[in-house]
């Protein structure tokens, strides 16, 4: 329902009450109209009905008796249209009159008293002794004057009952442009009030009706309007209330900006510390946030991936292949595929995910793009499956002399007792073999769920380091190498777990002795202080690269140096020596330089 | 017949069931060796170690195939490495005629090396 269309409420007030002022006036006018006729037409009727009384008065004199106008008067005064009438003497006595005791006495006749001609005088009615009593209705006195010439009375009394003072009404008649005049100065001034007080209404009938056509959800503006009435002290009360509650909204709004501000931080922070890149993209591909790891993984500034296309920065790590392009196509599908930062996986290798942003209808806001580092998970991933290549080498080739001696041995007629023992012994051998990689397997699965106990006792470590050095003579002679020992004279007991350390220093020479060309040297050092058992063994051999270093003593890592991969290993000695050494409470060390040599140190602290 | 084998216990027991079926053999202990021998003397037949070092099974074939003196002669590969080495794919890529997986038995060696050799003089024969 639109109220716009209305007239403003004063010009409404004003129009209807002038209105009905001016209905009022006019019926007021007519009713007067219509009383002075009726008046008119009654005076008319009793200027008759004096007339008649004249001519009988006058022919009552004419037959010269003073008794008979007494009678005519009383007889008169007797009819209903008559209060009371007389007739009055040139000497203004009454010479007759409808009240007998009223004869003789003096008489109130008008001036300017005219022949002929009729003038009606308001009067008070008589009371019973003929005197005017002030009580009753005013009566109309019709005087008319007598002939000059004529004996008798001046003038005749007629006072008319009931008669409508007809001579106040024809001055009201005179003064009828007044009559409707004033009103109507009244109802202007009126209506100039109206207006006043209206105007105070109208304002608020206006603000309100901009009210209802208001939207719902819109804040309320309500303007004060001048406190000229209870209605405007009231409505401005309102609007003082209404202002204290949209300063509370709006304080309620900026309150809960702030602390949705705060909560984002909050979120921003968190998504920031995360060790996985996270990064929103908006649904034209833009960046629209991407988290500190995210911008790190992929070596950009900050303010560089805003609004940046996400693909054209992933791609300055590696393009993208037209499988991952068709996938990353399809805006609402989850993709997950990887980013190598170069050929070999220890350069670097990103595991990125792309799921969609779904609102709770359903739609694609964006999308959620996720990278983390899978580099280390990826090389151990290698180094397992390399460890199991290198694992099943190792297991079957033992294996495959164990069967071709053991079944040459069965099939064929072997006289000669020499070969067939060695036969015997190289079966044995290659068993003892296989037997050594299953228990380093067995203790490095040992390691790692930590089940592998050592048992510490005092070892003399002079015979320690002697059974060590008679181990590994064998395979330094074999190869040429130049084996260097120093060995102090005197060597305290030390708590340690015999059998490992041995294994442990015994797998570091045999290492040296592996990865050391023929030719070269090994020098094979202890050296023991009070607090400190040092053991050094040091290879002229291939080296390691510093790239590779820190890595070596992870379990089934190998180089990958070709002149390592020609060498037989499970990627598992040094993991076990590392091991060997922290649960005794000691440390290896290692320094390298590639195709120099290698110095590994085991430390075992005093107990 | 030549055989290209680091390990020195294998190659001696392959040897020995070789020259037990009457073969005259030669035993490379890489893959280089092999090759030099290959280009110096006259050989039937290769029985190669996949595995090896200086110069692999694999490069040994891909040498081979490369020298048109080598190219004819049938190589015969023992593969540490089971089921993921693709033996149709060897046989078709390196010209391989055979391969063995360790653990073998000498006896199917020695069997399949002498098939080849016969196959070998049929075809020189036509």
């Amino acid at each position: 329902m639109s109220c716009t269309n209305r007239l403003p409420l004063t010009r409404r007030l004003l129009g209807q009450y002038l209105l009905f002022g001016c209905a009022s006036v006019l019926t007021l006018g007519t009713l007067f109209a219509w009383w002075a006729g009726a008046a008119a037409r009654e005076h008319e009727v009793t200027v008759d009905r004096v007339r008649g009384a004249v001519q009988r008065a006058s022919e009552a004199l004419a037959s010269g008796d003073a008794a008979n106008l007494q009678l005519l008067f009383e007889q008169l005064g007797r009819e209903d249209w008559v209060a009371w009438c007389g007739a009055v003497s040139r000497e203004n006595c009454y010479l007759a009159h409808s009240q007998p005791a009223k004869v003789g006495r003096a008489a109130e006749m008008p001036a300017g008293l005219v022949e002929t001609a009729i003038l009606v005088v308001e009067r008070l009615p008589l009371d019973e002794l003929g005197g005017h009593s002030p009580e009753g209705s005013m009566v109309a006195e019709y005087w008319v004057a007598m002939p000059e010439a004529a004996e008798g009375p001046a003038a005749l009394q007629i006072g008319v009952a009931a008669q409508r003072a007809a001579q106040p009404i024809y001055g009201f008649l005179e003064g009828m442009p007044h009559a409707v005049l004033a009103p109507l100065i009244v109802l202007l001034a009126g209506g100039g009030w109206l207006r006043k007080t209206a105007s105070q209404d109208a304002a608020i009938e206006h603000q309100l009706m901009a009210l209802a056509e208001a939207r719902p959800e819109g804040t309320l503006s309500l303007a004060p309007v001048p406190q000229t009435g209870p209605a405007a002290v009231g409505w401005n009360k309102l609007v003082e209330a209404n202002g204290r509650l949209q300063s509370l909204n709006s304080l309620e709004a900026v309150l809960s900006r702030t602390l949705g501000g705060v909560r984002e931080q909050k979120a921003e922070r968190i998504l920031n510390s995360l060790p996985e890149g996270v990064a929103f993209v908006d649904s034209d591909q833009a960046v629209s946030f991407a988290n500190a790891a995210f911008c790190t993984l992929l070596n950009w500034d900050a303010d560089q991936i805003r609004n940046s296309p996400i693909t054209e920065q992933i791609e300055r790590v590696q393009a993208l292949s037209s499988d991952v392009r068709q996938q990353l196509q399809s805006e609402s599908r989850p993709v997950v595929f990887e980013l190598a930062r170069g050929a070999m996986t220890g350069d670097g290798v990103l595991r990125v995910s792309r799921s969609p942003l779904l609102s709770p209808a359903g739609e694609t806001l964006g999308q959620i793009w996720m990278l983390r580092d899978v580099t280390q998970q990826r090389l151990a991933d290698e180094a397992r499956a390399e460890f199991v290549n290198s694992a099943t080498h190792e297991l079957r080739t033992p294996l495959t002399n164990i069967r071709a001696y053991a079944e040459t041995l069965a099939l064929n007629e072997i006289a000669d007792v020499e070969k067939q023992r060695e036969f015997l012994n190289i079966i044995t051998s290659e068993a003892e073999r296989l037997g050594r990689f299953v228990d380093e397997l067995l203790n490095v699965s040992g390691m790692e769920s930590g089940a592998l106990m050592l048992h510490r006792q005092a070892v003399d470590l002079e015979r320690l380091f002697a059974e060590v050095v008679e181990k590994v003579r064998g395979l330094m002679e074999q190869k040429d190498l130049a084996f260097k020992v120093i060995i102090p004279a005197k060597l305290p007991g030390w708590k340690l777990d015999k059998e490992k350390t041995l294994a442990a220093i015994v797998n570091l020479l045999g290492n040296a002795v592996k990865y050391t060309p023929a030719g070269g040297g090994v020098t094979f050092e202890v050296v023991c202080s009070e607090h400190e058992l040092r053991v050094s063994v040091e290879d002229t051999g291939i080296g390691i690269s510093s790239e590779e270093l820190p890595k070596i003593a992870s379990k089934f890592f190998r180089s990958a140096d070709q002149r390592v991969r020609d060498i037989p290993g499970s990627g598992l000695g040094l993991a076990l020596v590392q091991e060997v050494a922290r649960l005794q409470g000691g440390s290896l060390t290692v320094h390298s330089e590639l195709n120099k040599g290698s110095k590994f140190t085991l430390t075992f602290p005093a107990s | 017949v030549l055989i290209a084998e680091d390990n020195a216990a294998l190659a001696d027991v392959i040897r020995f069931n070789l020259s037990r079926v009457g073969l005259a053999v030669t035993v490379a202990r890489h893959g280089q060796e092999a090759l030099d021998m290959l280009r110096a003397s006259r050989f039937d037949l290769v029985v190669t170690d996949f595995h090896m070092p200086q110069l692999s099974g694999q490069e040994l074939c891909e040498q081979m195939r490369l020298d048109p003196q080598l190219e004819l002669i049938p190589v015969i590969l023992l593969s540490a490495k089971g089921l993921e080495l693709d033996a149709e794919r060897l046989r078709r890529e390196l010209g391989v005629r055979a391969v063995l997986f360790k653990p073998f038995s000498p006896r199917d060696l020695a069997r399949t090396v002498q098939q080849h050799l016969a196959a070998q003089c049929e075809a020189a024969r036509l």
